[in-house]
């Protein structure tokens, strides 16, 4: 803590990802002598949820209790800025928003704002939406993908900002020595939680390339469309709905990093009545993200292809890796990550289809820790680093001919490692997006 | 790399209610940044008023907001590693079986801030748990209890907490760093409230503006303890008379002995008084007892506040309903992050203890050093034990603060002088930091 007025940076534990980098951006704040305090929002949610279930007349008073804990805290703390990643910082309408020692609301946007709603509860908002309160002339929505920032501003939201992620300070300075030289690793989970198709893995077992798995995704959507809910409840309202999808798939097969919103609204003008009728029943978002899960096996076929070649150590989720056919290691705590990045020369990275947005934080991360990175040539990731400092590859094919490449020499790979660290270092800490926010 | 025993993370609970444990909360957070070790502080109010106010109604569904507390901080036990839970008293104390059986977690410690009849009895610390359940944990092997005076030891000693350590209080290194300006040497400050929120004895307050001593006013409360029981105290009296004269003798020992922990003075008159003590232990009420004894001090705070008021040589701060019914005027509350500029305003600053904690070397005592300020505190062993003569200032009456407050407006630069010998001081030794240091050496 400083003697300026503090920041308020808000997590929600539900996110472990958001839990550590709360904390870094506290950290970062700190460096930048803006003092910071760092608070988790899951309970209060939790409960939230629970008291509208459960006693909902006594959610008045509940709320009206949390909300002068908060209003106290702000005013005690003499905080004037709150931070979070996403809306963290939205779980009761009475807060921040109104605050007249509160002048600056940021939001980091590390999710889809469909997937946010939906696994953030909090007190009821109404009677205002979710978007007059999120569009108040103190809040910033800073994007770090040009598909995140386009599906806010469809949808009315002002104030977007293009704002890249970031690695933490801490790891510029980590000094593992790199031991794995024979394997690259992949820290993470495949994206989206729910099993493959058969035809998926049989695809990736004979070697499919990710073009070839981008038309099997994208028609396993357009099959499931009038036989799953709620998907089908759509189709029988408005067929055309099926059409408007097709074409927005099929356009994201050529275009897999042009913002799935945009790709709807292009294929609106051949279906504007599907759309339209998405448009009223509030129902875009879900649309749009049926579009991203063309993408949807991007990042599991290019983690399978080197596991299989034998190169590949990966730490994540277990039990969503194993129908992959994949044998994972835990997931590693984040006091560890920095010391795992080291341990290897080289670590493959890939976007999770869900967000639309490629530049993700690993790729800060590896980056930070003077390792190689290898990535799918996106606009996004082109964006943050070159050819020089990280492997841009435009097909799985190249991305495995790098893979070899960094077993055979696994010292330039370092080398490019620790180019990319100079880059991080002087480019991309958090230091420098929250100083640009708070500017 | 760390060795296998060193911390790897720390979760420290918070009770955001009360803001000044918050704050404490964040410094010691920072102090373990620091060191290396990642810290998190998670507040427990909102668990604890769900508990409040759905102890009733929602009672069936206790489990499952058990469960939602325990999964919310599990994860992040897990993924953070956090193998150590520090809080302020028993901030991290919110669900049974939460931390102590999760062998993640290797110790907890309670730094005490509060005495354990007031946190215990406080609305703003309801637990879900029975009174068997809370003593499981607060004795269980992995919690090391953390006093910073010798009568909170006593009285955590006395519900058979053994496992105790003498840990001072201590300030935020960000105080030593601070270079603000001192801008009135032509005042002294006191920022805080009165100590205990009851409204002060009509009496008391002429009294003090009659310019009695500490000594009458402590007689003052002595008196007045046993004039005007409240229905608690009748109620003892009614079914025990001997303790009221057990009472007596240990309000006397009190005004006496201002210093002496209030229980081992309750101990040592229930030599006298057998009966009493024995009726006080078996009702479970001595540390309500205690309470009323610490009572007799209820005026330090506001009298040494109030001499210097009345000579117009102090700005008070925060609290301003606290201290209307003592006459004086308080300026606006100051926000944790405005306090550096304001201790680092005044050349020198008013402290005085809380009565209610009966421990005297506050964490105010700390901050005003830190911030290369003079300090004037009643003296006491605990305040001794801190600082020298030199650094701070020790007064054992009101005339005496008047005129060392006196000294330091005729020569602030004095003042000055000393606040940076305290500075250094604090710097070496009464930092958070060196707390946690000592703390986790242990682990």
């Amino acid at each position: 803590m400083s003697d300026r007025p503090l920041v308020l940076v808000l997590s929600n534990d539900l996110s472990l990802a958001a839990a550590k980098t709360s904390r870094y951006l506290c950290l970062a704040l700190d460096r930048l002598g803006r003092g910071a305090v760092g608070r988790d929002t899951r309970l209060v949610r939790w409960a939230a949820a629970e008291i509208e279930k459960e006693s909902p007349m006594r959610r008045e008073a509940y709320e009206t209790a949390v909300v002068a804990k908060w209003n106290k805290f702000i005013f005690d703390y003499g905080i004037d800025t709150v931070i979070s990643l996403d809306l963290h910082w939205l779980f009761s309408s009475q807060l921040f928003i109104s605050d007249d020692q509160v002048k600056h609301i940021h939001s980091f946007w590390f999710d889809d704002l469909r997937s946010h709603l939906q696994s953030a509860p909090m007190f009821s908002l109404a009677p205002k939406t979710p978007l007059e309160l999120i569009n108040g002339p103190k809040i910033s929505h800073h994007c770090y993908g040009r598909g995140q920032a386009e599906e806010l501003r469809v949808l009315g939201v002002e104030r977007i900002f293009p704002s890249a992620l970031a690695a933490p300070a801490e790891y510029l300075d980590a000094d593992e020595p790199c031991t794995e030289i024979k394997k690259l690793a992949f820290i993470g989970n495949p994206g989206l939680a729910s099993a493959p198709t058969q035809q998926a893995l049989a695809a990736m077992d004979r070697g499919g390339d990710i073009a070839a798995l981008r038309r099997l995704a994208r028609q396993e959507i357009l099959d499931a469309l009038p036989t799953d809910e709620p998907t089908a409840s759509w189709v029988r309202q408005s067929l055309g709905v099926v059409d408007l999808l097709a074409a927005a798939t099929e356009m994201r097969l050529s275009q897999p990093y042009t913002a799935a919103i945009s790709l709807l609204t292009q294929a609106a003008a051949a279906h504007p009545e599907a759309f339209d009728f998405l448009n009223r029943n509030g129902l875009i978002l879900d649309a749009a993200m049926l579009v991203k899960f063309v993408n949807r096996y991007d990042r599991p076929a290019l983690v399978r292809r080197l596991w299989r070649r034998g190169w590949l150590d990966i730490f994540g989720t277990p039990e969503q890796w194993a129908p992959y056919g994949i044998t994972a290691q835990p997931t590693v705590p984040f006091p560890r990550l920095a010391s795992v990045y080291r341990r290897y020369p080289a670590h493959l990275n890939a976007a999770n289809c869900a967000r639309d947005a490629t530049a993700n934080e690993k790729l800060f991360e590896i980056a930070a820790c003077a390792r190689l990175s290898l990535n799918l040539d996106s606009p996004d990731v082109r964006a943050c680093y070159s050819n020089d400092e990280i492997i841009l590859a435009d097909s799985d094919e190249a991305l495995e001919a790098e893979a070899e490449k960094v077993l055979r020499d696994p010292a330039a790979a370092i080398a490019l490692g620790e180019t990319a660290r100079k880059r991080t270092a002087s480019e991309h800490l958090w230091e420098h997006r929250l100083k640009k926010a708070l500017a | 790399m760390k060795n296998s025993s060193a911390t790897e993370g720390v979760l420290i609970m918070s009770n955001d209610f009360l803001t000044p444990f918050a704050k404490t909360s964040d410094y010691l957070a920072a102090a373990l940044e620091r060191r290396g070790i990642p810290a998190y502080v998670r507040d427990n109010a909102e668990a604890r008023l769900l508990t409040y106010l759905f102890s009733e109604e929602m009672a069936p569904r206790r489990p499952q907001a058990q469960e939602a507390i325990c999964e919310s901080l599990r994860e992040l036990i897990e993924y953070a590693r956090i193998d150590t839970v520090i809080s302020l008293d028993l901030n991290w104390y919110v669900t049974p079986g939460l931390f102590v059986d999760d062998p993640a977690i290797r110790s907890i410690h309670s730094l005490w801030f509060d005495d354990f009849r007031s946190w215990c009895t406080s609305p703003f610390n309801p637990c879900f748990s029975d009174g068997d359940v809370f003593q499981q944990h607060v004795k269980h092997p992995k919690v090391t209890h953390h006093f910073y005076g010798d009568s909170q030891a006593l009285e955590a000693r006395l519900l058979g907490v053994s496992r105790q350590r003498l840990t001072r209080l201590a300030a935020p290194r960000q105080l030593v760093e601070n270079d603000a300006p001192c801008l009135r040497t032509d005042r002294l400050a006191f920022i805080g409230n009165p100590g205990f929120r009851g409204t002060p004895h009509g009496k008391a307050v002429k009294l003090m503006e009659a310019g009695a001593e500490i000594g009458e006013l402590r007689a003052f409360c002595r008196d007045a303890i046993l004039k005007y029981p409240d229905v608690h105290s009748l109620e003892w009296f009614e079914k025990e008379p001997s303790v009221r004269n057990l009472l007596a003798v240990a309000l006397e020992a009190r005004r006496r002995f201002p210093f002496k922990p209030a229980l081992q003075i309750l101990q040592m008159a229930g030599t006298h008084y057998p009966r009493a003590f024995e009726y006080i232990n078996e009702t479970g009420i001595a540390l309500d007892m205690a309470f009323l004894v610490k009572l007799v001090n209820r005026y330090d705070r506001p009298a040494f506040v109030h001499r210097l008021w009345k000579r117009g040589w102090i700005d008070v701060y925060s609290a301003g309903d606290e201290w209307q019914p003592y006459g004086i005027e308080a300026l606006p509350y100051v926000t944790f992050s405005d306090l550096p500029a304001h201790y680092r305003m005044y050349a020198t600053h008013l402290n005085a203890p809380n009565a209610i904690r009966d421990a005297t070397a506050n964490e105010k005592l700390f901050e005003i050093a830190a911030s290369g300020r003079l300090s004037i505190n009643l003296d006491s062993p605990d305040v001794r034990s801190c600082y020298d003569p030199g650094e701070i200032t020790l007064v054992d009456s009101l005339a005496a603060l008047e005129a060392a407050a006196e000294q330091s407006l005729r020569d602030p630069e004095a003042a000055l002088a000393c606040g940076e010998k305290a500075r250094q001081r604090t710097a070496r030794e009464h930092l958070w930091d060196h707390r946690i240091a000592s703390m986790l050496s242990d682990v």
